[in-house]
């Protein structure tokens, strides 16, 4: 669940080879060629936040996937007048959001803030699909590892909410016939 | 007489009278030099070498020398002044015709397309230009030389006068014949090359549709088969007129055949000198020349006036209504308007419009509705005058609308269409087109204070001021007002700093600047001449040196290998998508190149002088912050700022020590430093808070310093920034620097809902009793349509007549009366609450909704 094994947050990503050594060591590209790695490498961005600054707001057009290299966030949703917190980020543990975005467009219907000084890597939608274009061969595989992700932090959520559920919000399973 | 009717020779008996009777004059005197020398030949051999007379040899010489100088030199002028005259004609003939071809009624150009009408205007008649100069002077001019040279042989031997003559008369029955060949074949071309020229400008107007289908197979196919039977046109055209230029070959070289038969036998038996034999041989050459020219000259002249009918043919048509009215001033209407069993049909006899009768208050305000079809903008053209009711009567304040002319309307009705035009030019001159040309000739121009009114009441001024801060000022404009400019950069700087400084990276001349090139880091300034441009630098000597001196020639070279290598490695296969350039300082279309470069180089710096500027190129647009395809070394920044200093201290001798000042005025107390004025222009100016940088645009000018990420910047300057200058006062030169945005053809530079604001403002401009609005806010936002609307019920009811065919009914409810239109009828009218109540058609209209 982890997208990154390594959780050295010093390195250095103001360079391409920074980002390289830390794009390669991750699951996602376990099978990825070095050549379209450094493509990652060269058009990932390294973004940077204070603690208390907004890092996405919800409602806005979601455009790029981020992974949090040190620091951390939290992932929030306004319902209803009220902000819910659904999860937070850090290098350890689920160090990613946003990887939707890679597939399709929408606004993000959470907003992310920094709780920490935060460091983080970002690959645009639009990075990604040019670099599909390129190698449509990777495009199914990679479909396939972000949505298994998805279901990764999908599955997260939910249990915490059961963990959580007020008995008054439980409803049965209907029984088997 | 209607222009299309006149002949050509309307025109050329018509016009340039005076210069065509000189014209005359100059041929009939190079007649004279044009004989001359035909009789020095005589005497020369007959008297000089006959007589062994050198004295005589030299002296027929000389004034057969001048006298064809003279004839050389008048026949020079007579080609200018032919020239001259031909297009003084087609200057006033394509005037004129432009004249009547704008007031062709607008069913005439529901017809034609426009590449018709294009290249009868620009290209054929051009051709005609040329055959216009000489049309009087050149057959006069031909025929007298003829007879001249006639004369002068019959003076010579009257027999072998006639015999050389009696070759001519053939070729006046085969030279027309094959003409009217010609002449067919001609009309064919023009026919054909005008559907081309309609093709083109079709695929060219509807590219967008063509690219998205990719239809180009398609275009191509209707392209080809008009290239096709334009090839087999000219084929056939040419085979004809070289069919001519043989037969007129033939005859000319059967002349002396029967000269050297004739005239041979006559001079061994001493009936005939030989001189005159010589002097009859250059006769008959000569008098070949001016029926050679009437010949050529009958050829143009049945090309030209083919021409010219194909080109009046299409215009023959009256306008509808006169310009002007005749004996008065054009009327200033109240804004009253009736129909009366008004009714349109189109030719084929469809009815568009039938039995449409109804009284409409001055200073009402109406709106049209109904199903699509049913007639309502049909409704508003005939109001516009701009279609003819077929039958009924339309009337403004009582006035049959057929009898007004188009200054009467021009001046008391303004029309929005839906998909307005927007002419090329700036925003300025569409804002102004209306007013300019609203009939008589005496319009005002508005004054400022009303024209930003009228921008800031259709919504475009957040619109224009973005124009304005993205302009480069041209260089007096910017002069005059820097102060002003250097004012709202020191709100940027000053009072709006630290919200700034997350977005814009200040120019500092202490620090490197990540988000600058590193041309821009080290020469910290613009250069006026260019000579400091980004491109001239490799190839500049003092450049050269003063990186040299400063030990950062061999970086910048390593750095640009190492760019170059790496951008090579890493895309040399992804081909050439602008996308993965962001990241590089190569352009895409140079990646080749860098490509036979880096496999040249092996990894090692090169020597040869042009390699090395290549390199130092990548390295001199390398911008550390974006450009993440190469890391900046760290050993470089200082190096770079030091450098830096002593350039603009000793290279460019600007004031270095009072820019620092300025800086760190600005930095810790918001103000900037008033400096020296300096007389001179300067060619240098260093990024110094104090200088206005007269290369760069209005934002950078007060950003004044490098854009961090792209768009925030804008963003805040139009945000949080615009409430600070208007503050101080600061807006109205930016907006009227935005007015001067160039808005591309057809306005292809604007978004649809700026088009039509600018349509609306310039309508809104000329200030007429009646306004026409063809669902005239339908491209708009829905927070501008609303505007719109509000803007006319608060401002212009009661003031103005106001028509407007609308597509939401919920608009509908600020009218004061509602036309229900279906199948050409109105089948409804009343007020918003009336027309509901009644649950009629206009009801079941909002119910669909």
């Amino acid at each position: 669940m982890n997208l990154s094994k390594n959780t050295d947050n010093q390195q250095d990503l103001d360079t391409m080879e920074g980002k390289l050594a830390f794009l390669r060591q991750l699951p996602l590209f376990k099978d990825t060629p070095l050549e379209t790695i450094r493509l990652y490498a060269y058009l990932s961005k390294k973004e940077h936040y204070y603690a208390d600054e907004p890092i996405v707001l919800q409602g806005e057009p979601a455009d790029r996937l981020c992974l949090v290299i040190s620091g951390r966030v939290a992932i929030c949703e306004e319902h209803k007048g009220r902000d819910f917190l659904l999860q937070i980020i850090s290098p350890e543990g689920f160090n990613y959001f946003g990887e939707l975005t890679l597939l399709a467009e929408f606004d993000w219907f959470f907003s992310v803030r920094a709780l920490t000084d935060v460091t983080m890597l970002s690959i645009s939608r639009e990075a990604f699909k040019k670099i599909m274009e390129k190698f449509p061969e990777h495009f199914a595989r990679t479909v396939s590892y972000i949505v298994k992700r998805r279901i990764e932090r999908f599955v997260d959520q939910t249990d915490y909410l059961l963990d959580n559920l007020k008995e008054d919000a439980w409803r049965a399973c209907p029984e088997r016939k | 007489m209607r222009i299309t009717r006149r002949s050509l020779f309307y025109w050329i008996t018509r016009r340039q009278r005076l210069l065509q009777f000189l014209l005359l004059l100059i041929i009939i005197a190079s007649l004279f030099f044009r004989v001359f020398p035909l009789e020095m030949q005589k005497r020369i051999v007959n008297e000089a070498i006959h007589l062994r007379d050198e004295q005589l040899l030299f002296l027929y010489c000389g004034l057969y020398v001048g006298a064809v100088t003279i004839a050389s030199l008048l026949k020079y002028i007579i080609n200018i002044i032919q020239t001259v005259i031909g297009q003084r004609i087609l200057v006033e003939m394509r005037n004129e015709l432009y004249h009547h071809v704008l007031q062709l009624p607008l069913q005439f150009y529901r017809k034609m397309q426009p590449g018709t009408v294009i290249s009868a205007m620009t290209g054929e008649l051009n051709a005609i230009g040329f055959f216009l100069g000489g049309a009087l002077a050149i057959p006069i001019t031909s025929v007298l030389t003829f007879l001249v040279f006639l004369g002068y042989m019959f003076s010579l031997s009257p027999l072998l006068a006639m015999l050389s003559m009696s070759i001519y008369p053939f070729e006046l029955i085969v030279i027309p014949l094959l003409q009217r060949r010609y002449n067919r074949l001609n009309k064919k071309r023009i026919r054909n090359t005008r559907a081309m020229g309609n093709i083109v400008n079709e695929a060219i107007s509807g590219i967008h549709e063509v690219h998205s289908n990719s239809s180009y197979p398609l275009e191509e196919k209707r392209m080809s088969s008009y290239v096709d039977a334009l090839y087999r046109i000219l084929k056939k055209l040419f085979i004809v007129k070289y069919g001519m230029k043989f037969a007129n070959n033939m005859f000319q070289s059967f002349g002396p055949f029967i000269l050297f038969i004739v005239g041979g036998y006559l001079a061994i038996n001493g009936q005939f000198t030989l001189g005159a034999l010589v002097a009859f041989l250059s006769a008959y050459e000569k008098v070949y020349d001016p029926w050679k020219e009437m010949l050529e000259y009958y050829q143009s002249y049945q090309d030209a006036s083919v021409r010219y009918k194909q080109i009046m043919k299409i215009f023959d048509l009256d306008p509808e209504h006169v310009q002007f009215p005749e004996g008065r001033e054009p009327y200033i209407l109240k804004g009253g308007i009736e129909l009366k069993e008004a009714g349109f049909a189109v030719a084929s006899g469809v009815k568009l419009l039938d039995d449409i009768t109804f009284r409409i208050k001055p200073h009402e305000q109406v709106a049209l509705v109904g199903f699509s079809g049913s007639g309502k903008s049909t409704l508003a053209l005939l109001i516009a005058q701009l279609y003819d009711a077929t039958w009924g009567s339309v009337l403004l304040d009582g006035k049959e609308i057929s009898t007004l002319s188009k200054a009467d309307i021009s001046r008391n009705i303004t029309m929005i269409a839906q998909h307005p035009f927007i002419f090329t030019g700036t925003i300025r001159e569409n804002l102004l087109y209306a007013v300019q040309s609203s009939g008589g000739g005496q319009e005002e121009i508005p004054d400022q204070k009303t024209l930003f009114q009228i921008i800031r009441d259709v919504g475009l001024e957040e619109d224009i001021l973005r124009f304005g801060f993205n302009m480069v000022l041209p260089h007096e404009r910017a002069v005059s007002l820097k102060q002003k400019f250097l004012e709202m950069r020191q709100i940027v700087h000053g009072e709006l700093g630290d919200q700034f400084a997350k977005i814009v990276e200040f120019y500092d001349p202490h620090y490197f600047i990540r988000h600058c090139s590193l041309r821009d880091n080290i020469i910290f300034g613009e250069s006026m001449t260019g000579e400091y441009d980004t491109a001239n630098l490799p190839k500049n000597p003092v450049f050269r040196k003063f990186i040299q001196q400063h030990e950062l020639e061999d970086d910048l070279l390593k750095l640009g290998l190492t760019i170059a290598e790496q951008t090579v490695s890493l895309l040399k296969d992804i081909g050439d998508d602008e996308f993965f350039f962001r990241g590089s300082p190569m352009e895409p279309d140079e990646l080749e190149d860098y490509t036979r470069l880096v496999d040249k180089l092996a990894g090692r710096l090169p020597q040869d002088a042009e390699k090395r500027n290549k390199l130092l190129l990548l390295a001199l647009r390398f911008v550390p912050a974006f450009h993440s395809i190469s890391d900046m070394p760290q050993a470089m920044v200082k190096k770079i700022v030091d450098a830096r200093h002593y350039f603009l201290e000793k290279i460019i001798g600007a004031d270095i020590v009072a820019c620092f000042e300025s800086v760190s005025h600005l930095k810790n107390n918001g103000v900037l430093l008033s400096l020296p004025s300096y007389k001179e222009e300067k060619t240098f100016i260093p990024f110094c808070p104090t200088e206005y940088l007269f290369k760069h645009t209005l934002k950078d000018n007060i950003l004044f310093g490098a854009t961090i990420k792209e768009g925030q910047e804008a963003e805040r300057l139009q945000g949080i920034a615009m409430e600070a200058f208007k503050r101080a006062g600061l807006l109205d030169e930016i907006l009227d620097i935005g007015l001067d945005f160039e808005v591309g053809s057809k306005g292809d530079r604007l978004s649809g809902g700026q088009k039509q604001k600018v349509a609306i403002a310039r309508s809104l401009l000329k200030d007429t009793p009646i306004l026409i609005m063809d669902e005239a806010t339908a491209s708009l936002d829905n927070n501008s349509q609303a505007g719109i609307h509000e803007l006319l019920e608060k401002k212009y009811k009661g003031v103005k007549t106001i028509i407007a065919v609308i597509h939401r009914l919920d608009m509908a409810s600020s009218y004061d009366r509602i036309f229900v239109l279906k199948a050409g009828s109105i089948v409804e009218q009343g007020t918003y609450d009336e027309l509901i109540a009644s649950k009629g058609a206009f009801y079941e209209l909002v119910q669909k909704h």
